[in-house]
């Protein structure tokens, strides 16, 4: 965690500014002030400061609150977030110290709005992890132990934490503070209306009613019965719809559909941001929804178009094809288009999603008088609520006419939501007049965008650099895109980046206070001391494991060519290899084997003794000239020194000599002479031949060479 | 006949559970040392000289011994390699122009950085297999793996330049060992956005996956326009997962942008100057992204919870992969890393306890002073493993 005096410093400066900018806000009703403050990661906000609790105090009430249940062995967390296990950060660290760094450092916990806390929200409502079968139970758990951390910090009590005090003098090369309020807002590129007769701009942000702004009577207002504002323009549906009486919505019928009034095309243009990728199957969720006259709708990875029409070919639903996965859960602005000379075309961020001649609309010459004038026009959910949609709209039009490319375009290129130039004046460095403007946007619920910084000034030849954007007197740990600018100021109206910073909300676009704090600007410099770079964590030691392993299939076989002296190569070894390698271990580890490995193993060693016995010169190598390979086994193995000569080969070769951890000849030699015994035992009623001789040989080769003697090492 | 196999399967029990644990003299060290680095059981003369050499106190110089079997190129250090080579990470993959790359530059004792740096690759010698390299296909390695080439034999497998070799499209300055292999492309270039190409490098060379390089706080001005920074509306989840990975990453992969897999061809395709389609795919996702203009790279690990790799190379940002590739190897985890992969495949077992970490600590700073050599890694290892 950084911490910097000028963050420090200008604690109090903030504050008031805060809440003048609060009262501001309120007054000129810029915004609502009802939106939830952002939860995402939350700064750590400085510590150890003049005032604030000091880095020690804070873990000292970690300890004692949060880390016993992240650290509890009972709970899953501990599985997962310790040092060198399989997740980071390792905020169950059995060292506290090592976890209290994880979670503050990461800005993981939110100690002015304990429930918007990264480790509250992950049970519920991620659902990631919980130990119980109740993930919100959970959350309240952890939600109640960050406000005992906090309090046992006097977190916000006056002497430190997020908005609190304390307070030094300004030194930081900073600029001076704005809120959205200090800005005006940039309405971007002009929108193309000809043609809507249907618009809202979910600008209003508050209240039950979400107006038709389209100015073409009678105006569909939404009565919102569920869904939720956005403070950066738009409408949330996680349950529930926003829905419009039915004789106000008649206006889609009169205007499209009716015989003599409607135009028979029409298109819906809307900004969406589809909540995830699963919903919708098997029966798709409503977006945009006149049913059954017309909808958009979500079905997994694609948009959907229904409508009725005369002809039922001309009719029925149209999807984008799933293969192009063209719905992606972000925002997306999406386009449908009917007339009945190109049916029905779907565009996803002003590009045609047809790319196949199979992937356009199965369209036959249309009317739409058939629709029905009865119904309720409805956003996320069908009217009577079984076909709930999750997401976000956050601009919607409909036209009676088909919008043309150039139109889709434009619109596209207009961009959706509040955009509004800000302006921090940096003049105290970089003279009279000069000022830092940035173009914000409200991205989500959670976070602003601050995007294309541009510094005016007369600053030439001086450098600018560094950058970073804080929020209530605090530099957000994550998201930050301008720490890499250094640039030499060489015009009046110097761009800096063409990128945008994310920056979390945290109290909301109402009492957010903003500060640009630079490394670099106008001759002076300020630079961040580099983080302190943290200890690697100890190896975790597991379990112990085996010491010994297994030959995997390549060892196997080149194991087997080297102890019987047989060229892998051999064509019968060889296509045996190959035709058993997937069947045979593929790692050293013993706790892998199974039966059918050693089947394989077996199946392999067969061959190699069955190459090596039908080979005088190998088994001439291997066993020595005096056992007699050509003769019937009765007479073969009728002297025991012969028997143990051939029990002594193999035993020698496969097992290894005088090796204390392998069996011995003693210990083998009653077990392979035993399979002498077994395997010629019918011989003594119905002779054998020769052949026989070679194949209890072969047996006992193979007995040895697949054991675990020689497979294990 | 027929051959009972639970009267085979009693040996192969009686044959394991005979085995006594008892202490291990030289000769039971020697025996162990060369089963685990070349695979397969030694020969009476090399096993009585490696025992020699170990009760002489050069337990060092009896592993050498050991890697002078042909089975330890051709079985263990294939068996070794074969899995960075792929997506699947299986070890059934044929040899190829990555592997047998690896493979000579250990057999050869140059520094192993070379791995990600060079511009070489080991191809069969003149003669040894019909099928001559190729850009287009592996029939080549296939070849060597099939007919059973002594990989470890000098005069059959050589270094060759990559720059040198008829249509190659890497200059010598562009060059960077395994990186810049067919295989490599075949695998980690194809399709995609060429992310995988880091995230393969960064588990194989410096043994993290991205959720060991998760850092949230570095910067994010290098993240693609293809990467939303607000999935399903929820910009948290952009901050705690997305970042975590992206601000790291995306910086590292601009090395290759040069690079793609082509499909058709089946070849890697370098295309210097031009920045591959792929890095500018989907860019409506968020417009305000970062867009490729170039090859640089920056490791913006460097800083932040990923410091502590130990990064030491010349510069902390650079053009292409060879640079990138330096910067990899010349960090303390890349060394470790290496010792690491050494220690599992010969001790058949992940650090067990606090002996053995220390003592990959040492043999890290063994590998660092003798030339980057993985040979000597793997003699050290073995020694440490041999049992007492």
């Amino acid at each position: 965690m950084t911490s910097m005096p000028k963050r420090l410093s200008i604690r109090l400066h903030d504050l008031a500014l805060l809440l003048a900018a609060a009262s501001l806000a309120t007054a000129c009703g810029s915004y609502s002030g009802d939106e939830p403050a952002g939860a995402g990661p939350p700064a750590p906000p400085p510590s150890g400061g003049s005032g604030g609790p000091t880095d020690a105090e804070l873990e000292a009430a970690f300890q004692t609150t949060v880390w016993p249940i992240l650290n509890n062995p009972a709970y899953p967390c501990v599985d997962c977030h310790v040092a060198g296990g399989s997740a980071a950060p390792a905020v169950a660290d059995p060292d506290v110290t090592r976890a209290f760094r994880a979670v503050w450092d990461n800005g993981k916990v939110n100690l002015t709005t304990p429930a918007n806390s990264r480790i509250v929200r992950r049970l519920s409502p991620d659902q990631h992890h919980c130990w119980s079968n109740n993930c919100a139970a959970d959350a309240v758990v952890m939600e109640t132990a960050v406000q005992q951390w906090a309090a046992l910090v006097n977190w916000g009590g006056g002497s430190g934490g997020s908005g609190g005090g304390g307070g030094t003098p300004v030194t930081g090369l900073v600029s001076t503070d704005v809120t959205l309020a200090d800005g005006f807002e940039d309405q971007g590129q002009d929108r193309d209306q000809t043609g809507a007769i249907a618009y809202w701009d979910f600008k209003l942000g508050t209240g039950l009613v979400a107006p038709d702004v389209s100015g073409v009577a009678p105006a569909i207002d939404l009565t919102l019965n569920g869904a939720t504002w956005l403070s950066s323009y738009g409408l949330a549906f996680e349950t529930g719809l926003a829905v419009a009486p039915a004789a106000t919505s008649r206006k889609l019928y009169d205007r499209i559909a009716d015989s003599q009034t409607g135009t028979q095309q029409y298109s819906i243009e809307a900004w969406v941001t589809p909540a995830n990728t699963t919903q919708g199957d098997p029966n798709p969720a409503r977006i945009v929804n006149y049913s059954p006259n017309f909808s958009l709708r979500q079905r997994l990875y694609s948009y959907q178009a229904q409508q009725t029409s005369v002809n039922p070919q001309g009719g029925g639903v149209h999807e984008t094809n799933a293969a192009y996965q063209n719905l992606q859960a972000r925002v997306q602005h999406v386009v449908v288009t009917y007339d009945r000379y190109r049916g029905r075309r779907i565009y996803v961020d002003a590009v045609d999603t047809a790319v196949l001649p199979a992937d356009y609309d199965d369209f036959a010459p249309e009317a739409l008088w058939n629709w029905n004038p009865g119904f309720n026009f409805t956003l996320g959910n069908s009217a009577n609520g079984d076909r709930q949609w999750e997401g976000q709209i956050r601009l919607l039009s409909i036209y009676d006419r088909v919008m043309p490319q150039t139109q889709i375009q434009q619109n596209y290129d207009a961009g959706v939501g509040k955009r509004v130039l800000l302006r921090f004046d940096v003049s105290q460095w970089a003279g009279a007049g000069a000022y830092l403007e940035f173009l914000v946007i409200e991205l989500d619920n959670f976070s602003y965008l601050f995007c294309t910084p541009a510094l005016v000034s007369n600053s030439f030849n001086t450098t600018v650099g560094g950058l970073r954007i804080m929020v209530n007197g605090q530099t957000s740990v994550t998201g930050q895109a301008f720490t890499n600018v250094n640039r030499v100021v060489s015009q009046n109206r110097e761009p800096l980046s063409s990128l945008c910073s994310i920056i979390p909300k945290d109290l909301g676009p109402a009492l957010d206070v903003f500060t640009v704090d630079f490394e670099y600007l106008a001759g002076y410099q300020d630079p961040e001391a580099p983080p302190v770079t943290p200890l690697l964590p100890p190896r975790q030691f597991g379990a112990a494991l085996p010491g010994l392993g297994l030959r995997d299939f390549a060892r196997v076989n080149a194991a087997m060519a080297a102890v019987t002296g047989v060229d892998a190569l051999t064509p019968s070894v060889n296509s045996t290899y190959l035709s058993l390698t997937q069947q045979m271990p593929p790692t050293y580890d013993l706790r892998t084997f199974a039966s059918a490995q050693q089947v394989a193993i077996t199946k392999l060693s067969l061959e190699y003794c069955d190459a090596l016995v039908e080979s005088p010169s190998l088994r001439a190598a291997f066993f020595g000239p005096t056992f007699d390979f050509s003769s019937p086994p009765l007479t073969a193995f009728a002297n025991q020194t012969d028997r143990d000569a051939v029990s002594q080969a193999i035993t020698d070769h496969a097992v290894g000599v005088n090796l204390g951890d392998q069996p011995s000849m003693v210990d083998m030699q009653p077990v392979l002479d035993q399979l002498i015994t077994d395997l010629t035992a019918g011989c003594n009623t119905t002779p054998c031949d020769a052949t026989r001789t070679r194949t209890v040989v072969k047996a006992m080769c193979t007995a040895a060479i697949a054991s675990a003697a020689a497979s294990v090492h | 006949m027929r051959i009972c196999p639970r009267r085979i399967g009693l040996i192969a029990a009686l044959a394991i559970t005979m085995a006594p644990a008892a202490w291990a003299g030289p000769r039971e060290q020697a025996r162990r040392m060369h089963d685990r680095l070349a695979g397969v059981p030694p020969s009476e003369a090399v096993l009585t000289a490696m025992a020699l050499q170990i009760q002489n106190g050069d337990s060092i110089g009896a592993a050498y011994v050991a890697m002078q079997n042909p089975e330890f190129y051709r079985v263990v250090l294939k068996n070794w390699v074969s899995p960075w080579t792929n997506v699947d990470r299986t070890v059934h993959a044929p040899l190829n122009d990555y592997s047998a790359t690896v493979i000579g530059l250990i057999r050869d004792e140059r520094p192993f950085t070379e791995v990600l740096t060079a511009d070489v690759v080991y191809v069969g010698a003149n003669g040894v297999v019909g099928p001559a390299y190729s850009h287009t296909d592996n029939q080549h390695y296939a070849a060597l793996e099939a007919q059973r080439i002594d990989l470890g034999d000098p005069g059959q497998l050589v270094p060759v330049a990559q720059s040198s070799l008829p249509g190659s499209q890497v200059a010598a300055n562009d060059a960077a060992g395994v990186l810049t292999t067919r295989a490599f492309g075949e695998a980690f270039f194809s399709a995609g956005t060429n992310r995988r190409a880091w995230r393969f490098t960064g588990l194989n060379f410096l043994c993290r996956d991205m959720e060991q390089l998760h850092d949230i706080t570095r910067p994010v001005d290098r993240i693609r326009q293809d990467v939303t920074r607000s999935p399903g509306g929820d910009s948290q989840i952009f901050h705690n997962t997305c970042a975590g990975c992206h601000t790291g990453m995306d910086p590292m992969t601009g090395a290759f942008a040069y690079f793609s897999w082509d499909e058709t061809q089946m070849r890697v395709v370098h295309t210097p100057g031009q920045v591959q389609p792929k890095y500018r795919i989907n860019s409506s996702v968020f417009p305000y992204g970062y867009v490729t203009i170039d090859n640089r790279w920056d490791n913006y690990w460097r800083e932040g919870a990923h410091a502590n790799l130990t990064w030491r190379g010349p510069n902390s940002g650079g053009f292409g992969p060879k640079t990138m590739g330096e910067e990899v190897a010349a960090s303390r985890a890349f060394s470790v890393c290496q010792v690491e992969k050494a220690f599992q495949q010969v001790c058949f077992r992940a650090p067990n306890d606090q002996a053995d970490s220390d003592e990959i600590e040492r043999i890290s700073d063994v590998f660092e002073a003798n030339g980057h050599s993985m040979k000597r890694v793997f003699a050290e290892v073995a020694a440490w493993c041999m049992g007492s």
